[in-house]
């Protein structure tokens, strides 16, 4: 185990950056964090969705997924809407179904794009795993994605 | 399964992952996301609407992560020991991830305990990090 600890700390490197689901069709602004051993991706990710201003907060169609009030000391405390928060915890299966569905879009959203990297590995493995996937698909996923992030050629 | 697509990925190729945080969040009812892995096998097995069906969403307060029982929680719950068990299975893809060449990227909510979690606190202190938690603990006697 001794060994097995320090071979990863030579090569591995763990990077960390937070950003706003609503920068990336979100309907709420929901702020995730991610961590990665990748810098130039989580760089880019944070280029896009790391601030949102307020008024673009504000615009977003989704509804406030907490009911906010005041309790008897008068401090402000949040309760979760259970009807509205079973309605956004699959986003990323939603992402997904998108970048998938998107297939010809020139949609350069790096999830989007990210997603479609994921799947076109996934289909470079082989592409019979979905029938409505060509190989010409696959290799449109993939030019993009090495437009985008050119190492991932 | 997981580790079968790992495995059979090339170098330099990504793995999203998001594990449930039904039990790591702090929000009043959770929020929670699937398996990512497993939201890209229902991608690919649309065709067959095969549903990866989401465990059930409970409060935060009830799954007892605190930094008093290293965020293990509230065990007794069978969420609770779910979300441990994919933390420690996130870990190990995170690992084998990187002896495979791959890059990874895990995504949570804001606020999630899952850092803190005593085996995400190992995977971190074998690698280098940018920036990371730190937590005093004054205990008054």
């Amino acid at each position: 185990m001794l060994h097995f600890a320090i071979v990863p700390s030579v090569f591995i490197k763990v990077f960390t950056t937070s950003f706003w689901m609503g920068a990336f069709n979100g309907k709420t602004p929901k702020r995730h964090r991610l961590w990665s051993n990748d810098w130039g991706l989580l760089q880019e990710i944070h280029e896009i969705g790391g601030h949102m201003s307020r008024a673009a907060m504000q615009s977003l169609p989704g509804q406030s997924l907490v009911k906010k009030y005041h309790d008897k000391n008068g401090k402000l405390r949040r309760v979760g809407i259970p009807a509205r928060l079973k309605e956004s915890q699959c986003l990323s299966c939603k992402i997904i179904q998108h970048a998938v569905s998107c297939e010809n879009c020139e949609c350069f959203f790096p999830i989007c794009t990210l997603v479609q990297g994921v799947y076109s590995i996934l289909c470079g493995l082989d592409c019979s795993h979905h029938p409505s996937t060509s190989k010409g698909d696959c290799d449109s996923w993939r030019l993009n994605i090495c437009n985008i992030f050119p190492t991932y050629g | 399964m997981a580790v079968n697509e790992v495995w059979n990925t090339v170098p330099g190729a990504f793995c999203m992952f998001g594990i449930c945080c039904n039990s790591f969040t702090r929000m009043p009812l959770g929020l929670l996301l699937s398996l990512s892995l497993c939201n890209i096998m229902h991608a690919i097995d649309m065709q067959k609407n095969i549903w990866y069906a989401p465990t059930k969403i409970r409060s935060s307060h009830t799954s007892g992560r605190d930094v008093l029982n290293d965020y293990l929680g509230n065990d007794g719950y069978e969420f609770v020991r779910i979300g441990n068990l994919l933390a420690s299975r996130l870990i190990l893809l995170l690992i084998l991830c990187s002896c495979r060449g791959c890059r990874w990227l895990v995504e949570q909510p804001e606020g999630s305990s899952l850092p803190n979690t005593p085996r995400f606190q190992q995977f971190l202190s074998m690698t280098k990090v940018s920036w990371n938690y730190f937590i005093f603990v004054c205990v008054c006697l």
